[in-house]
């Protein structure tokens, strides 16, 4: 089972009052909440699955879980970060089950290909996408402690503990993914420069 | 030796943003954020008994134990709780479709000293025993657990309280429970799979048919079997047609059929 710790960047904030009234059943609160939280989720579940069609399914997965365990958030950190450590466990789960199915099923990522490949001109959410495609071309280990580190800004200690592997193996896992990631950058950067 | 930290890329995070603006994940359309939400409170809030209405899924199961407990009245508890007095009597009204569930995978392939999850937890069993070994008791110990976060544990207990109690509705509703916990919890699809089919075998038209059913679905999206998948939640409108279960099986139904190289229900 994988814990996140909270962690010292989680700065204390006053508890959002709907968080009390979600945890009592208050289906208004929890729909307020959930609609604020789910672009989030959805981009970090993006970085951690290499797949947009498995997006949406693990994210329900994650609204459900917010949901039930809304009655456990302690206001120890903020909302987005408790909502991150939910969805990195769930995520991970996700991905894990179904790592080796994917892998013999699957060998690209064609609708991320489909819309990068849009009319639209380059904006911020071109941009994002364009970026996760370097996290697809990562193995999977590697992309997580990259995300994990990198996007949720957890700790070395949390990266190794939330992985259930070694430090040094999760220092090893993100020497590599950025070693790769720095590659496609400074491949890439010479066509961004005009 | 200490650990030494990482550092972080401050390129790479500027690449890689977290928030709620678009992207990476794609975009998606307005109404469809609200069916995600509202299926994630209708499981979600399930699991809060002041605010149980009507027929909810996923968490039916253990909810529906907790009443149990409360009420120490299997069907009679059962019923009001699990469908809304108006829904219940269309249901009973209603004739029994002439489409019956499928043929369920053979309930022995659950083995009864199979472990069922990645850290069981004996002590709990035995305890539980020791208390009592009436069902009631033995699913409010179960709850309790499950309400600790101690799932393989609470798993462990209602699989206790199946094979002591066979053929009961304590049973029954034990055996969706825990089929529940190894889907949700437990990370085990193929455990649900089995237990969910079993559960449907025995009570083909069960208090909890429609919660079976529909945790059965899930178990088989998690197996990746679309196929069987959509056979399922087929099933599921033709026995509940009017049910708001029957509505979102529709939905999934129409999803699968839209994915690509998916096989037509």
């Amino acid at each position: 089972m994988l814990m996140l710790l909270p962690t010292d960047r989680e700065k204390l904030a006053p508890p959002d009052p709907r968080i009390a009234r979600a945890a009592a059943g208050d289906r208004a609160a929890a729909q307020a909440l959930l609609t604020e939280l789910l672009p989030r989720v959805r981009n970090l579940v993006r970085y951690l699955t290499r797949f947009d069609n498995d997006v949406d399914d693990i994210t329900q997965l994650v609204l459900v879980q917010l949901v039930r365990s809304f009655g456990s958030y302690r206001g120890e950190g903020t909302l987005e970060a408790w909502t991150d450590r939910i969805t990195v466990r769930v995520a991970l789960g996700h991905v894990r089950k179904r790592r080796s199915r994917e892998q013999q099923t699957r060998d690209a990522a064609p609708e991320l290909r489909a819309i990068s490949g849009s009319s639209e001109q380059p904006d911020d959410y071109s941009q994002r996408r364009e970026a996760v495609r370097w996290l697809d071309q990562l193995p999977a280990e590697q992309r997580e402690a990259v995300v994990l580190h990198h996007v949720v800004g957890l700790s070395a200690p949390e990266l190794a503990e939330t992985l259930g592997i070694a430090f040094e193996t999760a220092r090893s896992r993100l020497r590599l993914g950025m070693g790769k990631l720095r590659e496609q950058l400074e491949h890439l950067a010479p066509k961004e420069k005009p | 030796m200490t650990q030494p930290e990482l550092e972080r890329d401050p390129e790479l995070l500027a690449r890689l943003p977290l928030d709620r603006h678009a992207g990476p994940a794609h975009r998606l359309l307005k109404d469809r954020a609200g069916a995600m939400i509202e299926r994630a409170l209708d499981a979600g809030l399930q699991a809060v008994p002041a605010t149980s209405r009507g027929v909810r899924w996923q968490a039916v199961a253990s909810a529906a134990a907790l009443l149990l407990v409360l009420t120490g009245s299997a069907f009679a508890a059962l019923a009001p709780w699990l469908r809304a007095p108006q829904q219940t009597a269309a249901l009973e009204a209603r004739p029994v479709p002439a489409k019956k569930h499928v043929q369920s995978p053979a309930p022995a392939r659950v083995e009864p000293g199979e472990p069922l999850s990645a850290a069981p937890e004996p002590r709990a069993v035995e305890r539980a025993r020791a208390v009592s070994s009436e069902p009631d008791d033995l699913l409010q110990a179960a709850n309790r657990l499950r309400a600790q976060g101690r799932f393989a544990a609470a798993a462990d207990v209602y699989k206790v309280v199946y094979e002591q109690h066979p053929g009961s509705t304590s049973a029954y509703v034990a055996e969706i429970a825990r089929a529940s916990l190894e889907l949700e919890h437990l990370a085990e699809p193929r455990h649900a799979r089995l237990l969910f089919s079993r559960a449907l075998h025995e009570q083909p038209r069960g208090a909890l048919d429609i919660e079976a059913r529909q945790g059965l679905a899930l178990a088989l999206r998690d197996l990746g079997d679309a196929a069987a998948e959509a056979r399922m939640l087929s099933e599921l409108i033709a026995a509940h047609p009017d049910s708001p279960a029957a509505k979102r099986a529709q939905a999934r139904v129409a999803e699968l059929a839209k994915k690509p190289g998916s096989p037509q229900p």
